[in-house]
């Protein structure tokens, strides 16, 4: 974390991270150059040499296209291409489709027109406010009334050398079938079990709050208006582990965010839930943020920790697993934001509690995020079971009339399904029945008349944007896939080019490090699959062909 | 030093029974029973990686694994040459190629490319894949008086980088830029004849491929039975 | 959509390589020919044109595939059109004999990078000229003067780049045929004063651990060397073993960039290195960190040198050696408390006048702490030449036949009489060092120098200009023109390391067979042949038919050799002592019982200033040394394109304090003064240096560090004082 840090206060203070400064900071440090100018040349938030004074970065992925129109982020270009100091770039999903089109100028989140992006990045219109919201919304699972309330679970369970606590918390998180919501849905007591079990001194816990995949920004609202969960969360799990030190690892868009977590954390230290001795017990736990310099794949768990350590954030082989093999090659216990920030009302209610409010077999409160053709597009928490229908209903239909045609219903690693498969239950195992995943319960709605080729492809630009670059098939492949995609768009597909996605496909799938190039493909497969009116005729080059 | 004995462990490999010695990698395991999983990013003499995932093996999960990087495991049971691991590392071959220059300076100088020896073990003729290799697009460096590096010729296995910071400690080679444009560089991206690099040559030694060859070292002829004067910034 | 020349693949798994016109290549495993590390690697040779291709590591015991720049890529010497091909005679007109380059000359003055001694001075003092004559010109010289003057007023000097039947040989030929002890090496200029220490401590010169050892190392010390750029393969697998938690204590006045690996990096005052090691052992018997019970069972004089370092509390030696008395204490319990704990040295210890002091300082260290004999353990002075521990062991020395048998020793005279048919000299003879005044006095009139260059490679080198030329007859037998050529009356043309078939010794006392890759150029001969057609030509019958002939003899009169043969030691060699060839790789530790002389000797030692200390006259320290990229005299090296081109030119290397006193910039030429001549040359500003401290490679002809070195010895070792003279500098406009 030391030389990332250093070289991100860097940036903020000089605009850039120069060789002059890397050669002082190589002997300072007592690293050799190219360790820097491997981490330089990786994170996007480094610049060799300083850029103009407004950077406005305009996202580029699929919620913002089909809210921005055609060529947007072109149009932002063109329209501020002599503006003096402002220099355009397009990123990434940067976690705001609920407000998309969106952009950042100067880290500031904004959202409107090319004319309403113009009049910021000009300053004709002043920059909206980055602070933190100062009424924060309530929240089902959020199970302290007031802000004296907060904490009240360590409290209970945080009692002196008493290891059956331990045990019982376990057997909740178990019976209350929490799984990681941060896409890989794994048993969340079973992690939590196995990271107290492993052999490896110091501990460490880590919360991923990297999340980045378009479509995602639970995350983001839970960092702003319930951080005191996720606190909570962290402080139970150190003791759980026998951990001191925790670390949130949060995306570098989210700053308002961010800021919100600092004032949480200052708080909670305050009032003793962090540090020595936490609230009348022998715990010593604390937090620390670490911003990400930036990337998607930071939100891999393994690469995450690959940041922390100070290197490329390049996945790693697995196994071993983080929760034997973490943070310096110690025991970590990582969990995504959502995951941590449900266990508190789990704990305090009981299993059979969260059990009951999902629908009917169906256990426990889900945070969707949903963006795309859809009315009120925002975060939702809902019962587990909850329809995708009604899901949509919630939030105020398809406008304009139209029909729904396809969602992606777990971001952007995940199978399009026809609107046929409404009626599916918001759950992993039913989703993946249905033929795609829950993922990260990022719900893009898209109706009749969006063309799902060039969104898919959208998704497979992106993962081929984002890819590390470590492995050769998500790297070259990723990459050959895009280009074979729009070749073909072009009007100019190669023979058998259907065969050879699946090919590809198959072989990211299966040869792939880690699950960027495993389901990099994925999204275009699924239009293929599903929607093969759409897809075929372009790909194919056969008579027919849409334009 | 005395070895505590570490426990044995039995699997099957392509249907033959092997045994070894816990913590040993599915790779070496394979060695020692004669089957030569195909690599390009690695050698006995370096801490795998795992990048190429050219040794990937399947062993009955979800996805496969690669081989030099995944232990042996007790009961596992390990296709390591079957048709349908073989696509795979086809297609991984042909995306290398599909980038890869039309000359390989290791192919015409030392003859050993292993990329091109791969494409010829899997006779591959055609890649249907899009051409990257026009225009030379990733360039080369010709600044070290001794090497002579073609990025168009690199698939970022990362031997190199592991010959210069694991084997010789001289610490100038990194991974820069992220995806598709990821390159290797010297010290702060430096042209490489003006970096810190000491010309030890492991680079270029453990090179699997063109990127990293010897410039042809020397113009002098053996002159036999002739002597001449050689007036070169005399005082 | 594309295809690579697979087209003439006919099937899946061929292994025809598609090629167009790649030459007929041949594979030749040898070693590298340069440093004590002795780098197995495999030449790769184009037969039709004669010439090595390429270079690839091998996995031999010292270097598991690794190479450094010069054996990567320092290979072409041997193929340069300079190579000496035919015997020259000198020219009657020629004489007197004197220096015949302007350089060789006149030292002093702004010289450009002139790596190469300019054929066109010398050769037209010289004819071309047969074998034959050639060889009876010198026979008889060297014999007449024999017979006039007795042996005494001859002698050899032999070459640590040679093999060790060369080796073997050319000492046999000086004490069989010339009659004298007088026959030496250049390890008088380097590890003279170790090997005199080690000799008198334990009854052996060689490493009691091999270098690749320090992986089971807690602690190592590393003082008085740079073995990123001398020993550079060596160095990776320190810098291994540093990596995976040995602790390094680097002591050197100049930084050594493997100090970058160190847990702790010393930078003492010059010349102060028996106060800190003498330091360093009163902390630790203060402290007991000691092993008794070795000391006990296997020391002797404990109770003296316990003595003698009391006096040398951490106060006194922090003023001695300008180190803090805190890291004294530090360096000495990271020592001390090392389970295991090995000792590396270089010429910052042995090229001093208390260079044996220095020795024996280190090899208490050791002792008292029982840190020899076991793995991670033990002292190992880095040898510099690829066979100077081989010339040594071969009896290329004057004091000792083969195996350290000393010749004072009339057991030891009869034996070497009977094993060679000849009465033999029991007089001790005179070493590199004491040559060059003998010549200069008269007393020795006739030289024969094979492979050695000791005009740029021996300390003052006006006097050795002198003494040259006042030498009767001088044999040269080199592969290029040297700088001492140009004083020779007969030059023989030799094969090259690339040409030849022969074993060397590493530092590691790892034997290893070197083989040929190339064919000598025009009519240059096998050097092991020239040294017996001397022979013969002097009246002692040499004959062998081969040169595994010649190491079965020199094999036959050791302990350490004696169970090696070509056979046994096969591509990789063997270490000796090898009590069973055909089980074992040989001992990569010694001494784990007892030593050569049973039990060790402490022998203590007194801080004593250097013979030459700044004035204000005077005032910087000069330090010497080599560089990564170049080879001492710089003749092999500096015809090598590639090293050529990276290190083309001298320099002297000056702290920033000091640059900024004399208002000096990177680049600026500097004039280098001392009290025996001066040079011009370029500058560079580094704060690797010590300031008061300037650093002078010693390969540059132009700019050549011994025209200032300082000619006093060790008066045990014999070694001069490379590392320590008195210099002023100033602007040169």
């Amino acid at each position: 974390m030391k030389l990332l840090t250093k070289m991100m206060h860097l940036q903020e203070q000089h605009g850039a991270v120069t060789d002059s400064m890397l050669r002082e900071m190589s002997k300072e440090e007592g690293v050799p150059l190219y360790r820097l100018e491997g981490l330089r040349g990786f994170y996007p938030v480094f610049r060799a040499t300083p850029g103009r004074k407004m950077q406005v970065q305009v996202c580029r992925d699929i919620v913002c296209m089909m809210k921005g129109g055609p060529q947007f982020c072109s149009k932002v270009k063109s329209a501020l291409s002599n503006a003096a100091d402002v220099e355009v770039e397009e990123v990434s999903c940067v976690g705001r489709c609920d407000t998309a089109p969106a952009a950042t100028i100067n880290e500031v989140p904004v959202s409107g027109s090319v004319e309403a992006i113009t009049a910021y990045a000009t300053g004709g219109k002043p920059l909206p406010s980055n602070a933190p919201t100062t009424t924060p919304r309530r929240w089902s699972t959020d199970p302290y009334a007031n802000e004296k309330e907060h904490y009240s679970v360590i409290k209970k369970f945080l009692k002196p050398g008493d290891d059956r606590q331990r045990d019982e918390v376990i057997n909740i998180l178990k019976e209350a079938d929490l799984r990681g919501l941060g896409g890989a849905a794994f048993p969340t007591g079973m992690k939590w079990d196995l990271t107290r079990k492993a052999v490896g001194r110091p501990k460490y816990v880590v919360c991923n709050a990297d999340e980045s995949e378009p479509g995602t920004f639970k995350d983001r609202v839970i960092l702003e208006e319930l951080p005191h969960l996720l606190i909570e969360a962290m402080v139970l799990a150190g003791w759980m582990i026998g951990a001191t030190e925790g670390i949130i690892y949060i995306r570098h868009e989210y700053a308002k965010e961010k800021k919100a977590l600092q004032q949480a954390i200052e708080k909670a230290r305050r009032f003793g839930a962090l540090g020595k001795k936490i609230l009348g017990s022998d715990t010593d736990f604390d937090l620390q943020i670490f911003v990400s310099p930036g990337g998607y794949i930071m939100g891999e768990e393994t690469a995450l920790l690959e940041a922390l350590e100070d290197k490329r954030g390049e996945p790693r082989n697995k196994p071993p697993f983080p929760v034997d093999y973490g943070l310096w090659g110690k025991p970590t216990l990582m969990n995504n934001v959502e995951t941590f920030a449900a266990i508190p009302i789990i704990l305090e209610r009981g299993a059979a509690w969260w059990g009951a409010q999902g629908k009917g077999n169906y256990k426990g409160l889900k945070y969707m995020c949903v963006s795309g053709d859809v009315a009120k597009p925002g975060v939702y928490c809902v019962p587990w079971g909850t329809t995708v229908h009604e899901l949509l209903t919630l939030c105020g239909g398809v406008p304009d009339g139209k029909a729904l045609y396809a969602f992606s219903p777990g971001g952007a690693s995940t199978n399009f399904l026809p609107a046929s498969k409404l009626d599916t239950a918001l759950d992993f195992k039913a989703m993946q029945e249905a033929g795609s995943s829950l993922g990260t319960g990022a719900m893009v709605f898209m109706a009749a008349g969006r063309d799902v080729l060039e969104l898919a492809i959208s998704e497979v630009k992106f993962f081929r944007n984002e890819s590390c670059g470590k492995c050769v098939p998500c790297r070259v492949g990723s990459h050959k896939a895009v280009d074979l995609v729009e070749t073909a768009l072009a009007g100019k597909p190669q023979p058998d080019l259907v065969a050879l996605l699946q090919d590809l496909n198959s072989t990211l799938a299966q040869t792939s490090i880690c699950g960027l190039g495993q389901v990099a493909m994925v999204p275009l497969m699924s239009v293929i699959n599903y929607f093969p009116d759409d897809a075929l005729p372009r790909l194919q080059g056969s008579a027919g062909r849409r334009k | 030093m005395a070895t505590t004995a570490r426990k044995l462990i039995k699997l099957t490999i392509d249907g033959k029974p092997a045994q070894v010695p816990e913590g040993t990698s599915i790779w070496d395991a394979a060695r020692n029973i004669g089957i030569d999983i195909p690599v390009l990013c690695h050698s006995p003499r370096m801490r795998p990686v795992g990048v190429c995932r050219m040794c990937v093996v399947d062993i009955g999960l979800r996805v496969m694994a690669a081989s030099c990087v995944r232990l042996c495991e007790e009961g596992m049971n390990v296709d390591a040459s079957s048709a349908k691991v073989e696509k795979h590392r086809k297609m991984l071959t042909s995306l290398l190629l599909s980038d890869y220059p039309e000359n390989s300076a290791r192919e015409s100088s030392t003859g050993n490319d292993q990329l091109l020896a791969l494409a010829r073990k899997f006779a591959i003729e055609h890649i249907s894949l899009p051409d990257g290799a026009a225009g030379h697009a990733r360039g080369s460096d010709m600044s070290s008086p001794v090497i002579a590096v073609d990025h168009q010729a690199c698939i970022l296995c990362d031997k190199c980088i592991r010959g210069c910071d694991e084997l010789q400690h001289n610490n100038v080679i990194t991974r820069t830029g992220k995806g598709y444009a990821a390159r290797i560089a010297f010290d702060l991206n430096n042209p490489m004849g003006e970096s810190t690099c000491v010309a030890c040559g492991e680079c270029m030694a453990v090179c699997p491929t063109g990127a990293l060859t010897n410039k042809p070292v020397t113009s002098m002829r053996a002159a036999v039975g002739k002597q001449r004067n050689q007036k070169r910034g005399e005082a | 959509m594309k295809a690579y020349f697979l087209n003439d693949i006919k099937a899946a798994g061929s292994s025809a390589v598609a090629t167009k016109k790649k030459p007929e290549v041949k594979e030749t495993d040898s070693l590298c020919p340069y440093c004590g590390v002795g780098c197995a690697l495999t030449f790769v040779v184009d037969q039709e044109k004669n010439r090595i291709l390429y270079t690839r590591g091998r996995d031999g015991a010292p270097n598991a595939e690794r190479l450094c720049v010069k054996g990567r890529y320092g290979f072409d010497y041997a193929m340069h059109e300079q190579r000496l091909t035919t015997p020259l005679i000198r020219k009657a007109g020629s004489y007197p004999k004197g220096p015949l380059s302007a350089l060789v000359k006149e030292s002093t003055g702004k010289h450009k990078p002139g790596g190469r001694v300019d054929y066109n001075e010398i050769l037209p003092h010289f004819r071309e000229a047969g074998w034959d004559e050639a060889l009876d010109l010198a026979a008889s010289r060297l014999k007449q003067i024999r017979d006039t003057h007795g042996g005494g007023a001859l002698a050899g000097f032999g070459s640590a780049k040679g093999s060790n039947e060369e080796a073997y040989l050319f000492q046999k030929l000086v004490r069989a045929a010339f009659g004298t002890n007088n026959v030496d090496h250049c390890t008088r200029l380097c590890h003279a004063s170790s090997v005199a220490a080690l000799l008198e401590g334990i009854g052996s010169g060689a490493v009691t651990n091999v270098v690749r050892d320090v992986a089971n190392a807690d602690v190592a010390i590393l003082t008085g060397c740079n073995p990123t750029e001398n020993h550079p393969v060596a160095a990776t697998f320190i810098k291994d073993a540093a990596v995976n938690g040995t602790k390094l204590i680097v002591i050197n006045p100049r930084r050594p960039q493997i100090a970058d690996f160190a847990e702790m990096y010393l930078r003492p005052k010059p010349g102060s290195d028996v106060a800190l090691y003498n330091g360093m052992m009163n902390v630790m018997i203060a402290e007991d960190l000691i092993d008794r019970e070795f000391i006990a069972n296997r020391v002797d004089g404990f109770d003296a040198l316990k003595k003698v370092v009391a006096d040398y509390t951490p106060e006194r030696v922090a003023k001695l050696t300008g180190l803090p008395a805190e890291d004294i204490i530090r360096a000495a319990r990271l020592f001390g408390s090392a389970k295991a704990a090995m000792i590396f040295w270089g010429m910052g210890i042995s090229q001093h006048t208390f260079g044996t002091d220095n020795a024996r300082c280190l090899i208490a260290l050791a002792m008292i702490t029982g840190n020899v004999g076991r793995p991670g353990t033990g002292l190992h002075p880095l040898r510099g030449q690829n066979n100077v521990q081989g010339a040594s062991d071969s009896g290329l020395i004057p004091m000792m036949y083969p195996d350290y048998q000393s010749v004072k020793d009339p057991k030891i005279q009869a034996k070497f009489e009977k094993y060679w048919g000849v009465k033999l000299s029991p007089e001790v003879g005179l070493t590199v060092t004491e040559i060059i005044g003998a010549a200069l006095k008269g007393s020795v009139k006739g030289m024969y120098m094979m492979g050695e260059n000791p005009f740029l490679s021996d300390p003052d080198i006006n006097k050795v200009r002198k003494a040259l030329s006042a030498l009767e007859f001088l044999v040269v037998q080199d592969i290029f023109l040297t700088e001492t050529a140009e004083f020779a009356d007969v030059i023989f043309p030799a094969s090259s390391f690339m040409e030849k078939t022969g074993t060397y010794t590493n530092t590691d006392r790892r034997v290893q067979i070197g083989r040929p890759a190339l064919k000598m150029p025009g009519a240059a001969r096998q050097d092991w042949e020239l040294i017996c057609e001397i022979g013969n030509r002097m009246g002692y019958p040499m004959k062998y038919t081969s040169v595994e002939e010649v190491f079965d003899e020199f094999a036959a009169c050791t302990n350490e050799y004696k169970t090696l043969s070509y056979q046994n030691l096969g591509p990789y060699g063997k270490w000796y002592p090898c009590p069973d060839p055909k089980t074992s790789q040989g001992e990569k530790i010694v001494f784990g019982d007892t030593f050569p002389s049973g039990k060790a000797k402490l022998v203590p030692a007194q801080v004593t200033e250097p013979d030459e200390l700044p004035t204000e006259e005077y005032p910087f320290v000069l330090n010497t040394g080599r560089v990564l990229e170049h080879w001492h005299t710089g003749s092999m090296t500096r015809r090598s394109q590639a090293l050529d081109t990276i290190e083309p030119e001298a320099f002297v290397e000056v702290h920033p304090l000091d640059a900024a006193k004399l208002g000096l910039q990177e680049g600026d030429w500097l004039q280098v003064k001392s009290r025996r001549g001066e040079i011009t040359l370029k500058a560079r500003v580094h704060d690797r240096a010590t300031p008061g401290s300037v650093f002078i490679p010693m390969h540059f002809r132009e700019a050549a560090a011994n025209v200032l070195t300082n000619p006093a010895i060790d008066p045990i070792g014999k070694i001069p004082t490379f590392k320590f003279c008195a210099v002023r500098l100033s602007k040169h406009l």
